[in-house]
C-alpha cells in the first residue's frame, strides 16, 4: 500500500484520548471532508484544539490516517462565552451529520465564515446558527424551499404548514409553521417571531439526521442570560 | 499460547489500567505470580478496600471515605472560598503549591457536549445549589486551558450572574524557569494578553 503524504488546511472538530499520550482527532478539511487522524503524542500539542486554523501534513490510507505534523495557519478564533457554546454546537452537529471521507466543497468556507462571524460580541448568534443549519442541510442534500411547498405551490401567508423530512413543507391545518412567517424567513426578515419559527423549523429539519441522543451543547444555552 | 483460566483473567483485568495493553498486562501478572505473591495479595486487598470504601465528598465531589473529605471538614480553611478544578490530581497539585487556604469543587471532567458530557454530568447542578444557598463567596476557576475548560469556566461564571459571588480565573502564561524561545505560541499569546503592569518601586 503506497503511503502518500499530503498537506491541507484543517480545523479540529473533536479530539479524544488514544493510548498513552496520543489523540484521535476528527478534522474538517476542504478537499478530503471529515477525516479521523491519529496524532502521536497529541495530548501535549496545544495546537490541536477546535477553532484554530491549522495546516496539517498527513499520511496513510484507509479509515485511520496519521497526522505527521501540524502548524498554526493563523491565531485561534477568539470565541468566548455564548459564541464558544455556538462553536461547540456547530462541531457537535457536524460530528453527527458528516460521514468520514465524504468531502463537500462548500462546507469548509461555510464553517469558517460562520465561526468568524460569531466572534464579535454583538453578533446575532441565533441568526448565524440558523443560516449555518439551513445551508448545511442544503449542502448535504437535505435542503428544502421556504417559498414553495413540496408540491411546488407558493407558500400561502394565511396557511399553516408542517415539515416532512426529505420532502419539504406541506399545508396542514395543525402545522406548527405559519405561512407568513415562513415567507418572512425566506426574505431574511429576522423579527423575533421569525427567529423562533426558524429555531423550531431547523430543529425539526435536523432531527432525523442527529440520531436519538439529544445534543448536549443545547443544554449550555439554558444557562445563558441576556443582560 | 493459551493461559490457564485464572491467569488469563488476571491479565485481562490489568488491561483496564490506562496505557496497559495485553503485553504489559501479561508481564505484570507473571511478575506477581512468579516473584511477588505477597505484593499481589496486598494489592488485591487494597484494591477491594478502596473500591468499597472510597466515595465522593458530598460537598466537593473529591474522593472521601466519610460524607465529607478532610479539606471540607477543616475549619481552619476558608470554606466560602472555592477553587474549581477538573480532577483530584489538580487538587493535589494546588495543595503542593501551599498557596491556597480555601476548599475545592472537583468536576471530575469538563463540559464536552460532543461527548455527551453536559453540566449535570460534572456536578454543576450541585455547585449551583451551593452558590444559591450563600455558602460560597468567592470562586477561583482553575479549569484547563482547553476549549472545553474555557466553556466550563464560562458556564460557571454565567451561573453566578445575579449573585454577589466574585469570580476569578487563574493566570495562564510562561512557566517559571522557562526560556521564552521554547514556549509555544499559544501560551505566549495568552501570556501577552494577560500581561501585568510592573509597579515602580519607591
Ligand atoms: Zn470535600
Amino acid at each position: 500500500m503506497a503511503t502518500s503524504e499530503l498537506s491541507c488546511a484543517a480545523w479540529v472538530l473533536h479530539r479524544r484520548p488514544y493510548r498513552n499520550s496520543s489523540l484521535l482527532v476528527d478534522v474538517l478539511t476542504e478537499s478530503l471532508g471529515r477525516l479521523c487522524l491519529v496524532a502521536r503524542g497529541g495530548r501535549r500539542d496545544p495546537l490541536l484544539q477546535p477553532f484554530r486554523p491549522l495546516h496539517i501534513h498527513i499520511k496513510g490510507n484507509g479509515d485511520l490516517k496519521t497526522l505527521v505534523r501540524s502548524e498554526a495557519a493563523a491565531p485561534a478564533l477568539p470565541l468566548a462565552g455564548e459564541a464558544l457554546y455556538c462553536g461547540l454546537y456547530i462541531n457537535e452537529v457536524l460530528m453527527r451529520l458528516l460521514h468520514r471521507d465524504d468531502p463537500q466543497d462548500s462546507l469548509l468556507p461555510l464553517y469558517v465564515d460562520t465561526l468568524t462571524n460569531l466572534t464579535p460580541a454583538e453578533a446575532a448568534k441565533d441568526v448565524l446558527l440558523r443560516n449555518f443549519e439551513f445551508r448545511l442541510l442544503d449542502i448535504l442534500g437535505y435542503g428544502f424551499s421556504l417559498e414553495h411547498d413540496r408540491h411546488g405551490a407558493p407558500i400561502n401567508p394565511s396557511m399553516q404548514y408542517r415539515l416532512l423530512s426529505e420532502q419539504g413543507l406541506e399545508v396542514h391545518p395543525k402545522g406548527e409553521f405559519n405561512g407568513a412567517l415562513l415567507l418572512s424567513l425566506a426574505q431574511s426578515d429576522w423579527q423575533p417571531d421569525v427567529r423562533r419559527l426558524a429555531r423550531d423549523l431547523m430543529r425539526r429539519a435536523l432531527a432525523p439526521y442527529l440520531g436519538a441522543k439529544p445534543l448536549a451543547s443545547r443544554e449550555l444555552f439554558r444557562g445563558v442570560r441576556r443582560e | 499460547m493459551k493461559h490457564a483460566p485464572l491467569v488469563q483473567e488476571l491479565i485481562d483485568a490489568f488491561t483496564c489500567l490506562p496505557g496497559v495493553g495485553p503485553r504489559s498486562a501479561q508481564r505484570m501478572a507473571y511478575w506477581l505470580l512468579e516473584r511477588n505473591r505477597e505484593g499481589g495479595n496486598r494489592l488485591s486487598e487494597a484494591l477491594s478496600a478502596a473500591m468499597e470504601g472510597v466515595k465522593h465528598c458530598e460537598q466537593c465531589r473529591n474522593f472521601a471515605e466519610e460524607t465529607l473529605c478532610p479539606v471540607c471538614l477543616d475549619t481552619r480553611r476558608d470554606q466560602a472560598l472555592v477553587c474549581i478544578v477538573e480532577s483530584p490530581a489538580d487538587v493535589l497539585a494546588i495543595e503542593m503549591s501551599g498557596e491556597f487556604r480555601g476548599r475545592y469543587f472537583v468536576l471530575m471532567g469538563h463540559l464536552s457536549p460532543i461527548d455527551g458530557i453536559g453540566p449535570r454530568d460534572i456536578g454543576l447542578d450541585a455547585l449551583e445549589q451551593q452558590v444559591k444557598n450563600g455558602s460560597v463567596q468567592e470562586i477561583i476557576l482553575a479549569t484547563s486551558t482547553t476549549v472545553e475548560g474555557e466553556a466550563t469556566a464560562h458556564y460557571i461564571f454565567d451561573m453566578t450572574h445575579g449573585t454577589s459571588v466574585s469570580v476569578s480565573r487563574i493566570a495562564q502564561g510562561v512557566p517559571m524557569g522557562g526560556e521564552l524561545e521554547f514556549v509555544d505560541g499559544v501560551t505566549l499569546a495568552h501570556a501577552l494578553r494577560g500581561r501585568q503592569k510592573v509597579p515602580h518601586s519607591s
